[in-house]
């Protein structure tokens, strides 16, 4: 469990260093495209499409992040006050997202896979750099989820087994 | 089983289970595509399909812009035009939480961060002043939500893209309403100042009112380089929302240096995080949306009002009902990915405009910011303020109303949200330009 600690946390630390570099560049792309095309009155071929590849490599890394972050979206209708039964949430929620990482990784493999004899003409590269995060990213939030579902099912017997002790 | 109502119960079964909102639409969809046998890699190309857009990319920007500004000074900035312009007004503070809410709304289009920025900073001053405290997060909870409503708006931005619907126009229809609910709610709170004694704080000099609206101009170029390059045609929203951050970035780093530029880094991988929640969900919605087409749902609802009523605005009135209602469970941009064409289909029927139906729905949705259990600026505002959720609830239930009441004014009256995407941009409503 230590060693998947360790990765994840170097992971974690280089996707986030990945997304900053790939958000500047997203940036920089796309003000490049307005200041040629506003000022030097030149497009540049292809760098709209540089900045939405960089744009889809950052929405699936970067979601692969917020879910250790615990940052996605969620319905909390359990009162917070309520420990037991929202620690049961989470750890259900987080096992149920198995199912979606596994159709991100799994399916999103073949769907690259077959994606990769297709061509981005104007960049020339090949169609798989299209798909590729989605795959990534659903193996990046499978590993994260390893090391998450264990520990809040620890916590919880922890906790359970705390009460028991001041029960007693 | 019918697959749509396995779509659709299965999909709040499990955000009621707190799996997260983007895993549950996927989730939901992959139990009824099995269920249909339908192929899974369908779930990925039209995730893809659904992130491949170009307005879509002024999101992350906007995103961004709003962390830069909330990191700087500029918020400072803001309060300091706020109180020199309405701070001498009765009940002064509450005036300028609303004035620099409605300036942070046009200038970042986020409605959490606005909570968080001017709450911190305007909430301590009021309870200090003598104001209610459930009265302070409430008003600053309300007055968050302009943020979703004056442009740039995040979510005007993600219906338009979707919806077909010209971004522009969209986001100057949302300048008067916006600012109607803005003086609506500076009226309850003039209202209030009188009934409780709050204070107003000094007027100010015309010296002192030049000097500070000088210091503040620059920050204020945005909403006019944002919104004047959009409706002008000089830039697309994308293209204006990276202008606005290149401003901004010169602003704090180099005009200000409010910043060390050691941050940067951090701060672009904090807001790649933050962008890649909600679009994240925009991918996911595209199976489920893909899903509620293809089984019909939208076919279903709309014969279902219309067996209750085929008046137009017993139509609209039914439908700003059921927002309020999905408002209360969805953040406003799932909503709207998920019921756009719900929503589209009923506002055909009623024979709304598009741009004046994209707005009333972003409004409606707005409301859902602020009441439970989704309310998320309400959260935050009680958090800062120390007040009892259920405190702060009694408080900002007259403020709803009022925004409530705007929607149906606007719904009577279109020109409100209409007049000024009319006057500017008169090609979208096939006007004679000129």
């Amino acid at each position: 469990m230590n060693a998947i600690r360790t990765i994840n946390r170097r992971l974690d630390k280089a996707l986030q260093m990945l997304l900053a570099v790939m958000f500047a560049s997203m940036i920089f792309v796309v003000f490049l495209q307005v200041f040629s095309r506003n000022i030097l009155e030149v497009s540049f071929i292809g760098i709209l499409d540089i900045a939405q590849l960089l744009f889809s490599w950052s929405i699936f890394l970067g979601a692969a992040v917020a879910l250790r972050q615990d940052a996605h979206y969620n319905l909390d209708l359990i009162p917070p006050h309520w420990h037991k039964t929202n620690a049961c949430l989470k750890a259900f929620g987080h096992s149920a997202s198995l199912i979606v990482v596994y159709v991100l990784a799994v399916h999103g493999y073949d769907f690259t896979i077959n994606s990769s004899t297709q061509e981005i003409p104007s960049l020339r590269i090949s169609g798989l750099w299209l798909f590729l995060p989605i795959p990534l990213g659903g193996l990046a939030m499978g590993l994260f989820l390893i090391e998450m579902i264990p520990d809040e099912i620890k916590q919880l017997r922890a906790d359970s087994d705390a009460r028991k002790a001041a029960g007693s | 089983m019918n697959p749509l109502i396995l779509l659709l119960s299965s999909f709040f079964v499990l955000i009621a289970l707190r799996v997260n909102i983007g895993f549950s639409l996927m989730l939901s969809s992959v139990i009824v595509m099995l269920y249909e046998d339908l192929p899974l890699t369908s779930v990925i190309n039209q995730m893809y399909a659904n992130i491949d857009s170009f307005p879509l990319l002024a999101v992350p920007f906007f995103m961004f812009l709003g962390r830069i500004l909330n990191s700087g000074g500029i918020t400072e900035r803001l309060l300091k035009v706020a109180d020199v312009t309405v701070g001498h007004v009765r009940g002064g503070l509450g005036h300028v939480n609303v004035l620099v809410s409605m300036v942070f709304a046009s200038l970042s289009g986020s409605a959490a961060a606005d909570t968080a920025s001017v709450g911190s900073i305007l909430i301590p001053a009021m309870k200090k002043a003598g104001y209610d405290p459930a009265f302070a997060v409430a008003l600053t909870a309300a007055s968050s939500t302009l943020g979703v409503i004056i442009p740039p708006s995040i979510i005007l931005i993600i219906y338009g893209a979707f919806g077909n619907v010209s971004i522009g126009a969209l986001f100057l229809g949302g300048v008067v309403p916006g600012i109607v609910i803005g003086l609506f709610m500076m009226a309850y709170t003039y209202v209030l100042a009188i009934r409780h004694g709050y204070p107003a704080s000094g007027r100010s000099s015309l010296k002192e009112i030049g000097v500070t609206l000088l210091r503040a101009a620059p920050p204020l170029l945005i909403p006019v380089m944002v919104l004047g390059g959009v409706v002008g045609g000089i830039f697309t929203p994308t293209e204006a929302a990276i202008s606005a951050v290149i401003w901004a970035l010169i602003l704090v780093f180099i005009v200000y240096r409010d910043v060390p530029v050691r941050a940067l880094p951090g701060m672009l991988a904090k807001s790649a995080v933050d962008f890649s929640v909600p679009l994240f969900t925009v991918a996911a919605a595209g199976i489920f949306g893909w899903l509620i087409s293809y089984l019909g749902a939208a076919d279903l609802v709309v014969e279902f009002i219309l067996s209750v009523s085929r008046d137009p605005f017993a139509i609209m009135l039914m439908l700003i009902v059921f927002l309020l209602l999905i408002g209360t469970v969805l953040n406003p941009i799932s909503a709207v990915l998920i019921f756009l064409p719900i929503i589209q289909g009923l506002g055909d029927i009623a024979g709304m405009n598009p741009v004046h139906l994209g707005v009333l729905t972003t409004i409606t949705l707005s409301v859902g910011l602020v009441t439970p259990p989704y309310g998320i600026c309400l959260l935050i505002a009680s958090q800062i303020g120390e007040v009892k959720v259920i405190d702060a609830i009694v408080a900002i239930l007259p403020i709803i109303l009022l925004v409530i009441s705007v929607v149906i004014i606007s719904l009577f009256l279109p020109d409100l949200v209409l007049g000024l995407p009319k006057e500017f941009m008169p090609r979208i409503f096939g006007l004679p330009t000129g």
